[in-house]
């Protein structure tokens, strides 16, 4: 199955409730891709596991509130990526622990 | 999509809301949390014994994640299994090619030609041109025992090992295959390697939604999964054999590279990690599949023949075992 590779990045006010929201949105995105920087998330999905995401993201922020953006990128846009400090965004194969 | 592997016998799985949690142990006693992205692991591979917690258990299984159970030596010890598709239509073609004796004859002698032609590919790559493997090859063919073929089988083995002590090179000792326990590095290393393809095999088997019980080859025992040992004949030396010989030839593993105890060899926590990435890398290359006409990982290919003999199975479709060039 042929996977894309989607940016993530989120951005929610600093109040009780949305500190919540973010949280729970730190979580469920963890289980999807890589953290990499304060709100920012780095994914290969599938279409299947992304429109999953999706569906799960739109049930749980506040879109007058909060903003959360993604972006679509291909396998170009990945060799394309220049880092600094920090490693190209990969896709894993293997994870050995 | 991922495959994880634990290999730390202190290690913790647990699940975290969509994430899996990783808890390693370190030297010092404090505990390294690691964050997994469930979504994306397509299957978990456990070594030693490390912990699951039930949530992760049943998290992985509802997801569709095998979680496979491996020793600490790399033996298969069994897996806990998403409930796929069982297909009893597919399983009674099944039973029925085990009594059909012709039908039965044809179709081991299709993978014992590819089994010995693989292991042919494998000298042949590495200078060991003088071998009779591809007289044993044509042998098969006219043999009329199932017993007959396991002869020739057995014999090319022989003769398929006996070329090895060549292409190992000299720091390695290695006299013949052995097992249970392997008494050299080598064979360490080679059942290491049939333990990690077993786990694929039989994921890929249970895909398919055969019974791994019943198979054709390998005589039907109890505790025998006859059929993923069927399956893995075409596979052996295509991907196992091959990834013990690049790793000795890329002196990725060095000979102080393992333990001895008992007789016994087995090999140290970063070694066997490297062995673990050498494998994987084998399992992601890609080549272009000589029925299918496209290019597949060998992961895919393991899949595709299970798939494949479902369908000879169930439609008559002949099946071709996996024979590269």
């Amino acid at each position: 199955m042929t996977t894309l590779f989607y940016l993530i990045i989120y951005d929610l006010p600093d109040k009780k409730a949305a500190n919540k929201r973010r949280t729970r949105l730190h979580k469920m995105l963890s289980g999807y891709g890589k953290w990499t920087q304060y709100s920012v998330f780095e994914c290969f999905l599938t279409t299947i596991q992304f429109t999953t995401l999706q569906t799960k993201i739109e049930k749980l922020i506040k879109p007058d509130e909060d903003a959360v953006r993604i972006y679509v990128l291909d396998a170009g846009a990945v060799k394309r990526t220049i880092t600094y400090g920090s490693e190209i965004p990969r896709q894993e194969q293997t994870i050995v622990l | 999509m991922s495959v994880l592997y634990v290999t730390q016998a202190d290690a913790v799985l647990s699940k975290n809301y969509e994430a899996f949690n990783v808890a390693l142990k370190q030297s010092d006693g404090s505990w390294k949390k690691q964050t997994v992205a469930a979504q994306t692991v397509e299957q978990v591979v456990l070594m030693g014994n490390p912990q699951v917690t039930g949530d992760a258990l049943v998290y992985a299984l509802e997801l569709g994640m095998p979680i496979h159970y491996l020793s600490s030596f790399g033996k298969y010890l069994g897996s806990a299994l998403p409930g796929y598709s069982r297909n009893g239509q597919l399983r009674l073609a099944q039973y029925k090619l085990y009594s059909d004796p012709a039908g039965r004859l044809e179709l081991v002698k299709t993978i014992v030609a590819a089994k010995i032609h693989n292991q042919y590919q494998v000298l042949y790559r590495h200078n060991e041109r003088n071998n009779p493997l591809k007289e044993r090859k044509s042998l098969v063919k006219s043999q009329k025992t199932l017993d007959q073929v396991r002869g020739i089988e057995g014999l090319a083995a022989r003769e398929y090992f006996a070329c090895w002590p060549r292409m190992v090179g000299k720091q390695w000792t290695f006299t013949g295959r052995n097992r249970r326990p392997p008494t050299d590095p080598v064979n360490s290393l080679l059942s290491f390697a049939y333990g990690l393809l077993r786990v694929q095999v039989t994921a890929a088997v249970h895909v398919a939604g055969l019974d791994p019980y019943i198979g054709y080859l390998h005589e039907v025992h109890h505790g025998q999964p006859s059929m993923v040992l069927d399956l893995m004949e075409e596979f052996r030396a295509l991907i196992a054999d091959s990834v013990v010989l690049s790793v000795l030839h890329k002196h990725e593993i060095q000979p102080d590279d393992f333990n001895e105890s008992l007789g016994a060899y087995r090999l140290k926590d970063t070694a066997r990690k490297t062995f673990l990435q050498a494998f994987e890398r084998k399992m992601n290359d890609e080549f272009k599949h000589p029925v299918f006409e496209y290019r597949c990982t060998y992961r895919r290919a393991i899949e595709l023949q299970a798939r494949l003999l479902g369908r000879h199975l169930q439609e008559g479709i002949s099946y071709k075992a996996l024979a590269l060039r």
